[in-house]
């Protein structure tokens, strides 16, 4: 599965169940409609982690990191090099 | 002096130094001048659609220039503003309409198309009224219309015609019956406490204010009320960046930020993941924070970091305002001290009452706190009952008409006459800064289709607070999951009240009396998600 994807998983599936996948756009912010808050990013984080092995720096923890699942998974895949 | 309300603030700030800065927001500044014509234009505005003195207008607005505007136009109508949390679920916007039984809604052009389009038809609801010159947008049930073809000119100061016992604006918190209560406070409520703060806080012209808290958070009253008094600027924080630790540090260096108010874990991130030595965190001056408990490690951290900043805990609730506070002196070296709430702020009086109905005069004896002031707010909108349980009679005045505001919250004294904290008398709850009626969770967990029964119990955390997890127990009639549960709580619950974790056990356990066990469950929580 392509990265967007597994993260965009994990979201509506353990983060924000209410959010229906087929209506969250890759393009979406995050920030700004609530689907993550400050508990929720920490546990998003921990996932990239076990996921991608992908250790989220205090320097990277940004909201342009964060805004949208295609933010997320452009910083993911810029790690894994 | 002819009566003195909130906007009279603004109006007053802007007469003398209509050049200075009022609002500073991503890069942009809005003056004094711009600020009391733009929201004097909108005001004439309402009038003309015809907000009355006295009626409630809705207001739904991120950190914006367009929000401050209408906020004080509303006020300057002679209304109140009924702020909505702009993420909650749309259904919980629907209950506080009602609730008020509010004609006029503002709000942002950027949440516009969700609430316009998902709003109840059938309110009272007659006109959403969108920032911006134009709007596209339309409805069944109520007009929309934008700012731009309401506001009249500004030229004309319109005069609300009230007294300061009217309501300036209503604050909903959690109801335990699954509505939402609002605290309705008049002008004098909020101006006893503005008016004291700009004091005892040393406020002026040239300090610059974060304004951290969302409007509908009674937090948000201190940042750009006091501010205003005494012409000082405000820098409106993005919402988004209040996760993002370093981004905060960048935001007080870059605007030089010297006055900062927000709930107590906010600057626990900064301590922790802040980054702090990267930046020049040297403005700050005095530093306010309050909703829970911040760890004494952090507040070493922060204090080596702004040196300058004088550190204050403070205490209060929405219905009667911050009414205690604690000035950090010296920290002990047990990293195990708990900061005191401390003692009553100036126009303040408070007391604690024991079981037995007697003031407590001796250290260590625990007691409910009582607040004596002109701040406690007018009471629960159209809620004589609750009014009546928690604003009283004054025990040593019975005769008079002022009532006293009982916070449920239980105190104890040290030796240097300080209050502690102890707990709360019912089951009252605060996270990330809010408190909430557990029963208000239960109530909705208990309405979804399956569900017997379910209880919430809470894990103590460093960060947040108290994390929220739920048991429930099934009735067996069809299967359902956690996260089942969890989305119905979204759907009705602002997110802060949502539970983190939902536990599905059946049955529950009970005590002997045959209870749920509520404390066995939340002892397994805290062994299973505590740290």
């Amino acid at each position: 599965m392509a990265v967007a994807d597994t993260i965009k998983t994990y979201i509506t599936t353990e983060l924000a169940p209410d959010l229906d996948a087929s209506k969250l756009a890759n393009d979406q912010s995050l920030l700004t409609t609530g689907v993550l808050d400050s508990l929720r990013i920490v546990k998003l984080i921990a996932f990239l982690d076990d996921e991608f092995g992908v250790e989220v720096t205090d320097d990277e923890f940004d909201p342009d990191n964060f805004e949208t699942i295609d933010a997320i998974a452009k910083l993911v895949e810029e790690k894994k090099g | 002096m002819t009566v003195y309300l909130l906007p009279h603030l603004l109006r007053d700030s802007a007469a003398r130094h209509p050049e200075r800065t009022a609002l500073i927001f991503k890069g942009d500044k809005l003056s004094y001048g711009e600020l009391e014509s733009r929201s004097a234009a909108l005001a004439a505005g309402l009038v003309e659609l015809g907000v009355a003195p006295g009626d409630r207008v809705g207001t739904v607005f991120d950190k914006s220039f367009d929000a401050l505007v209408a906020l004080f136009a509303v006020m300057r109508s002679g209304a109140c503003y009924v702020p909505i949390d702009p993420v909650a679920p749309t259904s919980r916007a629907d209950k506080i309409v009602r609730n008020t039984d509010m004609k006029v809604l503002l709000c942002s052009k950027d949440r516009a198309p969700k609430f316009v389009a998902e709003l109840d038809p059938q309110t009272t609801l007659e006109h959403v009224v969108v920032s911006g010159e134009t709007t596209e947008l339309s409805a069944e049930g109520f007009a929309v219309k934008a700012f731009g073809a309401v506001a009249g000119d500004g030229a004309a100061l319109v005069e609300p015609g009230i007294t300061d016992t009217y309501p300036a604006y209503i604050l909903h918190t959690s109801g335990s019956t699954g509505m939402p209560k609002g605290v309705a406070l008049s002008h004098l409520n909020a101006l006893t406490f503005v008016n004291m703060a700009a004091d005892y806080w040393q406020a002026t012209a040239d300090d610059v204010f974060v304004s951290h808290a969302p409007f509908h958070f009674d937090l948000s009253v201190f940042d750009f009320y006091v501010a205003f008094k005494v012409g000082a600027a405000v820098a409106l924080l993005p919402e988004s960046y209040s996760i993002f630790p370093k981004k905060l540090c960048e935001y007080i260096d870059k605007h030089g930020i010297t006055v900062w108010n927000s709930v107590s874990s906010v600057l626990t991130l900064i301590a922790e993941r802040g980054k702090m030595d990267a930046y020049d965190l040297g403005s700050m001056r005095a530093i306010i924070f309050s909703g829970e408990v911040l760890p004494l490690k952090y507040l070493r951290q922060l204090k080596a970091k702004m040196p300058k900043a004088g550190f204050f805990n403070v205490y209060g609730q929405t219905e009667a305002n911050s009414s205690m506070c604690y000035p950090v002196g010296e920290l002990p070296a047990d990293d195990g001290w708990k900061t005191p709430i401390g003692k009553a702020l100036p126009n303040f009086e408070v007391f604690a009452v024991d079981g037995e109905g007697n003031k407590v005069s001796a250290p260590g004896v625990e007691g409910e706190l009582y607040v004596r002031s002109s701040t406690p707010a007018l009471g629960y909108w159209r809620d004589p009952e609750r009014t009546a349980e928690r604003f009283v009679v004054d025990p040593d005045r019975p005769w008079a008409s002022t009532r006293l505001y009982a916070t449920g919250d239980l105190v104890k004294m040290d030796a240097e006459g300080n209050f502690l904290f102890v707990g709360r008398k019912d089951h009252l709850v605060k996270s990330r800064g809010y408190r909430i009626e557990i029963g208000e969770i239960e109530l909705a967990m208990n309405a979804v289709d399956g569900v017997q029964q379910g209880v919430i119990v809470t894990v103590p955390d460093d960060l947040i607070g108290n994390r929220i997890i739920a048991w429930v127990e099934l009735d067996g009639s069809r299967e359902v999951e956690p996260n089942d549960i969890i989305a119905y709580c979204r759907e009705r619950l602002p997110h802060y009240m949502v539970p983190e974790i939902v536990e599905i056990e059946t049955p529950l356990p009970k005590t002997s009396t045959m209870k749920i066990d509520r404390k066995g469950l939340q002892a397994r929580s805290i062994e299973t998600h505590g740290k």
